[in-house]
């Protein structure tokens, strides 16, 4: 935090490196998130470039009193929800059907397939609620900070995330990835 | 605490986020409820399954995004020029309107009228002069001055946006210029480096194949 003020404050007096310092400092997680929130891990390297040019373009004057990362989050929160519009990274929904489990032949091939559902099924989400899930459970951003952020009470995030876990609990079952029954 | 307390405090217990107190209070109602502990197993199977998920990895390309950026700055430009210049024009062309066909607009009573050409002839009867005769409304040479210096405004507003946006165009090629020196620079290390390795590899074999 001290170290992105000071990179700012050089970005200010015109020294492009600190600007250039800042992206590799901010660019993975920016990445991180943003192919969380659109599920689409291919696209975020498109989305994550769009939002560094927009922060360049700003400028260092134009980042609120705030920290710089909140600042680079809003951008990266408006930036997918532009590209949502657009369509062009809409989550994929899975099929309704449950998948057949036992088609994977080993371990190795049943993990990957279990990452993609989840993967798909958090991309199922409402936008509001993969938006809290991503920012609580992957950025460990507290439901203050995520208020902030996205102008939604705190309270109304916490029911939010409550609600991202249920729903992801059921879609998970359903697609055959519950939890094992616990002995009686 | 109610199975109903437990359920809303379960996410903030699987995500870490309670106070020791909290945490003891909540695992003391679970010790006793079945339904509640597979609540919370499900909860903790559904964050773990979440922790699964691989980390993507983006990389910004910055002499790409300096180079979108002149170009966005580009587009920018020259849609304020258009702007600017739709704008000259419809205001001389009103301007042309008013003064060509001598155009007079209104607002009476209820009404609005616009009327163009010369005012019509009205027969109006002998009166004896006066000894201040009465103004007639027409365009003076103030007003045209007036309306010159307004264009003349104009116009200079529209060179200085035009100057300041090629400084900011200027500025951001000058960034492009410097990103591509770097990525040259970068480029022709990178190509010396894996020259020096192939000649080693090279040396080794050789090496090796004198060996019996």
């Amino acid at each position: 935090m001290g170290h992105d003020t000071e990179l700012i404050e050089r970005w200010r007096r015109g020294d492009r490196t600190a600007f250039e310092e800042l992206v590799r400092r901010w660019q993975r997680p920016v990445g991180c998130f943003l192919a969380r929130l659109t599920g689409h891990a291919d696209a975020a390297g498109d989305l994550c470039q769009e939002v560094f040019l927009r922060a360049y373009r700003a400028g260092p004057g134009k980042h609120e009193n705030g920290s710089f990362s909140a600042w680079l989050y809003r951008i990266a929160l408006n930036a997918a929800r532009d590209a949502a519009r657009r369509a062009k990274y809409a989550p994929r929904p899975l099929a309704r059907e449950v998948p057949d489990r036992a088609a994977p032949a080993d371990a190795e091939a049943a993990q990957r397939e279990s990452v993609r559902l989840v993967a798909t099924a958090v991309a199922e989400l409402p936008e509001p609620l993969r938006v809290v899930l991503v920012l609580h459970h992957y950025e460990h951003m507290n439901f203050e900070a995520i208020s902030r952020l996205t102008g939604t009470p705190a309270s109304t995030l916490k029911s939010r995330f409550a609600t991202a876990l249920g729903k992801l609990r059921d879609r998970l079952q359903q697609l055959g990835l519950g939890p094992e029954e616990s002995p009686p | 605490m109610t199975c109903f307390d437990v359920r809303a405090a379960l996410p903030a217990l699987v995500e870490q986020q309670l106070t020791p107190e909290e945490a003891g209070q909540v695992e003391k109602h679970l010790t006793d409820c079945a339904a509640c502990r597979r609540e919370r197993q499900a909860l903790a199977h559904v964050c773990r399954l979440l922790d699964q998920l691989p980390v993507p990895t983006a990389t910004v390309d910055l002499p790409a995004l300096y180079r979108r950026a002149a170009e966005r700055e580009e587009r920018r430009a020259l849609r304020w020029r258009r702007l600017a210049v739709a704008g000259v024009t419809a205001a001389a062309a009103c301007l042309l309107l008013t003064l060509g066909l001598r155009l007079e607009v209104r607002v009476e009573a209820h009404q609005a009228v616009v009327r163009w050409g010369m005012p019509p002839d009205v027969a109006v009867p002998p009166s004896p002069p006066s000894p201040s005769p009465a103004a007639v409304p027409s365009v003076n040479a103030e007003d045209v001055a007036l309306l010159r210096s307004l264009v003349h405004a104009l116009a200079e507003d529209v060179a200085t946006r035009d100057r300041r946006q090629h400084e900011a165009l200027a500025r951001v090629e000058g960034d492009v210029l410097d990103a591509r020196r770097q990525a040259d620079r970068r480029f022709n290390t990178n190509e010396r480096t894996v020259a020096a390795v192939v000649t080693l590899i090279q040396t080794a074999v050789a090496q090796r194949g004198e060996k019996p």
